[in-house]
């Protein structure tokens, strides 16, 4: 199938870009393209204009200063794989990122753009809370900034308004316990479940943020409570979680399928984060 | 094979048996291949069609008012106008009835399928309104103005609660909702397993699933002035049939319609049955005056194109105690979809195929075709012989179980051997004469097989596996399985092939039978130019143009090579005589001295004379006292007396990851059967991609609907295809026992390599199972996804026997 | 088609404009496609690969599902690999593309990559073909820019990031494995 009609604009300029988003016709950023175009290409709806923000220099920038790595809204998901900083010091979000789509889906897919569209799928919201980022977003009236964990409404759906776009995503510095596995069917195909998870003993953080086996990301608290306790109940806390989980069941796997999938990769997640935390640890 | 008259080439090397580069890529490669939608044809317009959103509903209304002003809008026909001008589609060559098949009482009702909907729609992505237009943005910008009232109606997508009594009709008008049935067998079966030592009952199933070619189907329909004829150029399989079709549908004589068949981007099957779209398009080529393109999506491909497999077997074996089969039974559910589109070709093929290569002194088959709310269905790769072969190679190794026995064992005890050969069966095959295997050797297959994936080295790594608990995240579970088939390949009833000497002096090779892939420009040349005397790289092929060969079935059912291609031996020989009788005029010679090689012809015994065809043919018609004959060509029509019976066996190593069901293939091997080979590379290709095919049957393919006849899998991320990481470096080895059937000694093979690897994983994964304990799991369908081996091995273990 | 890039140095060919029906707003790009200028009004919505595969006649690149499942629509933009079907025309303006057309010269010698798969049988109907040609290409060039070596694991990989229906995959692993330089565990000679 092919798109419905819109009209197509390239923004030069986040302010731009702003004032065509707060104007009367009814538009959606476009930066990647890789979830909207399928859509786009399923006819299932469409807005009167895209609004192109590939082009703006400004979001095109990746910035690593002492302890936080900051991404604008158009840097695709391959630049940011390809970044040595991000590689070395985000080993989280590189280990994600590997796992979305096929390189060329990469090329063009935004970090940003992943998170804006907040499938609940995916596997860059639940990076984001694990890491504890925020996303900055502005409008023609100012800006502000929205911690990871807030951006969600709901499947597919943000708590941005309207008139606001991602500009970027800053990611604080990652502690060095972490951990990431999604399980697919085929390499490239959205997790039926995955688990992302930081660790940091020393100040007592640990995140686990389950995501593709039931709605929108989810913090697994009993096992972080578990993880900072020493880690002994991890099994138990994994278990108790999923079974408070409310899986889809769909063509792709059961319910309790998901279920079965999300307890070992919480395990196994959480023991890694534990190994590459007590490794740190011994340095 | 090529020493075959008195006066044949001197083959010094037959060309017959090399693996041969392909000739066709070269154009593939760069870019330069031109598939229909790839065709230069300015002002060509383009088609979107409204399908159906229901299962089942009557349609009170259809507007299509506003879609006509939409913009770029050349055309929009409904059911109500082109029912009065193109007649109702059967699919009639599909759906005949050969006498000794009708001597059974077989039920095959005849459906036509409207071209368009009128007043009932009877499954989700039925035609009901098509759109012409500028582009195909344009087209599809319209079909979201047509206004079509529906009035839903019940509907039923599951065959067996579609034979119910009580079902809804998916088709209303009909008495009940089977559209074909037929039992045969040979024996008393009854009589048999009362007195077996073993009797094993179960129920197979084989999912739903979909050709999908990487190219959907599409055509291009012109109507040209100058000669008052359609051109089209399509994806079919079948070019001769669809433009008898298109003539006869559309009231117009078949000289005036050429179908040519392109490059053809895969068909698999779905492409070798008819479709109210490729009546539809040539219809308003004509209606309008313009060129027509329609190329389907992946969306029409998935939901509104033919489907294929899903059958339901219950199958009983019976055994003596040492394991020879005394009795066959299965009563076969074939969700046929909702018209009866193909007749008995997938349901009997199941029939006729179900006991394969064992002896089986009694036998007693049912099959039904069941109508269900659901797109209609298609021969697929093998064509009911992968779904049979599931059951009865699973219900084999049930047996084995019962017997305790070896599976791979229990299959030597029934194989028929190579002695036994022709081997009749005692039951009808599809033609309705009784069914006789050609030749085979099948202990000789089961024991390289067994041997090449190390059976022995199989079991004592199983020994050492713990039955481990799927809690135990790091374990693996191993299993070993076999499938073995047959396929009755060379289906007629003919092919042709015309050779001739071009004004270049090049061989030119024409036949029905075109090429998805198959790679017929570079298997026909090496069987020809061995029969003629010349070089391959002397000989092209036009392969599917309706106007350089008048009759054709097509490339279906494992066929050409058997078919056009002792055809194309055939013309070779008759062309070689015709060359060297005419040659002898212009040398003044005797024919019996001359011999042609590399396409020149010399004289025994006077090196120093040589006489190129192009040089030949030149003085042809225009020689002086010549026979007045005019060129140099030779058309022969090969109609195979029996079928040509090939056969294979597959042996799957898999290990199955219990803690997230994850099936891995870790050593796969096939050995099989297919007479002659005429291109080793080609020929192991085509096995491979067959079992790549059959892989993703087994392991992730599977074309679902909700309760309201509703797909679920419409784009191909729902719609899981296999990738590369899932297809292991396949093994292979090969017997050869040509087949008498036909001068070349050649078997088909398309298909073959797709029948196996269901029934081999589902095995092996049973196997792995119950080694780690897990003795009360039976598979009983596919797609073993992960999650579905996690449900597996999360049920309640059945209570031990 | 009026659209074919140009062979004379430094002429700008014209892509084939759209329909005059189309109701969405039209850009003018111009697009460095295979090496050639190429100018082109463009409609909103038109995907990149219709515009290559129409507009410019490069048909070569294959629409094979248009949600970037399948591969077969893989183009390099920017010498990246992208799928043409996610990609609408106007964000290509000032872009350097290149489709399978450009691997080899038309009359020169096949790449590396394009022999590799002759060589190994690694194509039958050819449909999907130019997707991996592609995907390879853009992999292979972009391991030498950023100085990495490729191991066959990462090969691998890489081929399952498209859709074959022919070849069961193997004798398509194969050519890579020939192109990349590892045993291609043919057994054809």
């Amino acid at each position: 199938m092919k798109p419905p009609p819109f009209d197509y604009v390239a923004a030069t300029s986040v302010e731009e870009a702003l004032a065509l988003l707060s104007d009367e016709r009814d538009s959606r950023i476009l930066a990647g393209g890789q979830s909207l175009i399928p859509i786009l290409n399923l006819r299932l709806g469409g807005p009167e204009r895209l609004i192109d923000i590939g082009r703006v220099k400004e979001l095109n920038d990746i910035e690593v200063t002492e302890n936080v790595l900051r991404l604008g809204a158009a840097v695709t998901q391959r630049r940011a794989l390809r970044d040595a900083d991000v590689v070395e010091r985000w080993p989280l979000l590189a280990a994600a990122l590997e796992h979305i789509g096929h390189a060329e889906i990469r090329n063009r897919g935004t970090v940003c753009g992943s998170l804006a569209h907040n499938d609940p799928q995916a596997e860059l919201p639940a990076v984001a809370i694990a890491l504890g980022a925020e996303v900055v977003v502005r409008s023609e009236g100012g800006s502000r900034r929205i911690a990871a964990e807030e951006l969600s409404n709901g499947p597919f759906s943000t708590s941005l308004a309207d008139d606001e776009m991602v500009v970027s995503v800053e990611l604080p510095d990652q502690p060095a316990g972490w951990g990431f596995q999604e399980f697919a069917v085929r390499p490239g195909d959205f997790a039926l479940a995955g688990v992302a998870c930081v660790l940091d003993l020393a100040s007592s953080v640990a995140r686990v943020v389950m995501f593709g086996a039931s709605g929108c990301p989810k913090r697994a608290t009993s096992v972080e409570s578990a993880l900072l306790a020493g880690g002994v109940e991890i099994e138990h806390a994994a278990e108790a979680t999923v079974e408070a989980l409310d899986p889809t069941g769909d063509i792709h796997a059961s319910a309790a399928s998901r279920r079965t999938l999300m307890t070992k990769l919480l395990i196994d997640v959480a023991g890694e984060a534990q190994l590459r935390a007590s490794a740190e640890a011994q340095k | 094979m090529a020493e075959s008259s008195d006066n044949g080439p001197t083959v010094k090397t037959p060309f017959i048996g090399q693996s041969r580069l392909r000739v066709e890529d070269d154009r593939l490669l760069r870019g330069d291949a031109r598939f229909v939608d790839d065709l230069d044809i300015p002002g060509a317009l383009e088609v979107a069609f409204l399908r159906s959103q229901f299962a089942h509903a009557r349609i009170d209304r259809i507007d299509i008012a506003a879609a006509l002003e939409s913009p770029g809008v050349v055309a929009v026909y409904d059911g109500n106008f082109v029912s009065g001008h193109i007649k109702p589609l059967l699919n009639a060559e599909e759906l005949r009835v050969p006498p000794g098949i009708a001597a059974l009482n077989p039920v095959n009702k005849l459906q036509p399928a409207p071209i368009l909907a009128t007043d009932e729609v009877n499954y989700v992505g039925q035609p009901v309104a098509m759109v012409i237009a500028e582009s195909r943005y344009l087209a599809e910008d319209a079909v979201e103005l047509i206004e079509v009232d529906y009035h839903e109606l019940p509907a039923v997508m599951d065959p067996e609660a579609a034979l119910l009594a009580d079902a809804p009709l998916a088709l209303l008008g009909e008495d009940n909702n089977v559209g074909v049935h037929v039992r045969h067998g040979v024996g008393d079966v009854d009589l048999a397993l009362s007195s077996a030592a073993v009797v094993v009952e179960e129920t197979f199933a084989t999912q739903r699933y979909v050709c999908a070619p990487m190219e959907p189907r599409g055509l291009v329909a012109r109507n040209d002035p100058f000669t008052e004829a359609l051109t089209v150029w399509s994806t079919t399989q079948t070019p001769h049939r669809v433009r008898d079709h298109i003539a006869e549908s559309i009231g117009i004589s078949s000289d005036q319609v050429r179908v040519q068949s392109v490059d053809v981007g895969g068909g698999f099957g779905q492409k070798g049955i008819l479709v109210v779209e490729e009546l539809l398009i040539p219809f308003a080529a004509r209606d309008l005056g313009r060129t027509v393109r329609w190329i389907a999506d992946r969306y029409e491909n998935l939901t509104a194109d033919a489907h294929a497999r899903e059958q339901i077997h219950h199958i009983t074996l019976g055994a003596d105690a040492d394991g020879r089969l005394v009795a066959v039974r299965d009563n076969i559910i074939v969700n046929l979809g909702n018209r009866n589109m193909v007749g008995l070709v997938v349901p009997y093929n199941a029939l006729c195929h179900l006991v394969g290569p064992y002896r089986a002194p009694n036998v007693d088959i049912e099959t039904t075709g069941v109508l269900t709310n659901t797109t209609y269905t298609s021969p697929y790769r093998g064509a009911g012989r992968p779904e049979a072969t599931f059951a009865m190679e699973r219900a084999m190794d049930r047996l084995a179980l019962e017997l305790d026995l070896e599976p791979s064992e229990l299959r030597r005890r029934n194989l028929i051997t190579a002695d036994e050969m022709p081997y009749r069966t005692g039951i009808l095959d599809r033609r309705g004469v009784p069914q006789e295997y050609d030749s085979g050797d099948y202990p000789q297959m089961l024991d390289r097989a067994v041997e090449m994936i190390d059976l022995d080295s199989v079991r004592a790594a199983q020994a050492t596996v713990s039955t481990g608990q799927s809690h135990d995240r790091s374990t693996t579970w191993r299993g070993i399985g076999f499938a073995m088939y047959l396929e009755m390949t060379g289906l007629g009833p003919f092919e042709g092939a015309r050779a001739e000497v071009t004004p270049a002096g090049r061989i030119r090779l024409f036949t029905g039978a075109p090429s998805q892939g198959q790679g017929h420009r570079t298997v026909f040349p090496q069987i020809l130019a061995d029969a003629l005397g010349v070089r391959p790289d002397q000989i092209d092929v036009v392969a599917g143009d309706t106007d350089t060969i008048p009759y054709g079935v097509g490339t279906i059912a494992s066929r050409a090579l058997v078919t056009a291609g002792n055809a194309a031996h055939q013309a070779g020989i008759n062309l070689r005589a015709r060359i060297l009788e005419a040659a002898a005029e212009v040398l003044e010679a005797n024919p019996a001295d001359l011999d042609m090689a590399d396409g020149i012809v010399s004289i025994a015994g006077s090196p120093s004379v040589e006489l190129p065809l192009a040089d030949l043919i030149r003085s042809i018609p225009k020689q002086l006292g010549g026979s007045g004959s005019d060129g140099l060509g030779e058309t022969s029509y090969f109609q195979p007396p029996n079928y040509a019976t090939a056969s294979g066996v597959h042996a799957a190593v898999i290990d199955v990851e219990p803690s997230t069901g994850r099936v891995t293939i870790v050593d796969y091997v096939v050995v099989h059967e297919a007479g002659h080979i005429v291109n080793p590379m080609i020929a192991d290709a085509q096995v491979v991609g067959g079992v790549g095919q059959g892989i993703g049957g087994i392991l992730c393919e599977h074309m679902q609907y909700d309760d309201r006849g509703q797909p679920l899998a419409s784009t191909f991320a729902d719609y899981l295809m296999p990738v590369a990481s899932m297809v292991p470096d396949i093994r292979m080895d090969e017997i050869v026992c040509p087949s008498p059937t036909n001068p070349l000694g050649v078997k088909g093979l398309g298909e073959g390599g797709a029948v196996g690897p269901p029934a081999a994983i589902a095995n092996a994964v049973e196997d792995a199972l119950r080694n780690a304990g897990r003795t009360d799991i039976v598979i009983a369908s596919g797609p073993l996804s992960p999650s579905r081996v996690l449900d597996l091995l999360r049920e309640e273990r059945h209570p031990s026997p | 088609m009026t659209g074919t890039p140009s062979s004379v140095p430094g002429a700008i060919s014209q892509a084939v404009p759209p329909p005059v029906s189309e109701p969405t707003a039209r850009h003018q790009i111009r697009v460095t496609i295979n090496g050639s200028d190429v100018a082109a009004e463009v409609e909103s919505r038109l995907l990149l690969a219709d515009f290559l595969r129409h507009r410019v006649g490069l048909t070569g690149t294959h629409l094979g599902c248009e949600q970037g499942s399948c591969g077969a629509c893989t183009v390099l933009v920017d010498g990246a690999a992208v799928r043409s079907c996610l990609m609408l025309a106007p964000q290509v303006d000032g872009r350097e593309i290149r489709t399978v057309e450009s691997l080899a010269e038309p009359d020169g010698p096949l790449s590396v990559i394009q022999e590799a798969f002759t060589n190994q049988h690694g194509l039958q109907c050819g449909f999907c073909t130019p997707g991996f040609l592609c995907s390879l290409t853009a992999f292979a060039e972009e391991a030498e820019e950023d100085g990495r070596d490729i191991s066959e694991s990462d090969l691998d990989a890489q081929l399952d990031s498209s859709f074959c229906r022919c070849t069961g995959y193997v004798n398509i692993r194969r050519a890579a494995r020939e192109a990349f330089g590892f045993d291609s565990g043919d057994t054809h000679g």
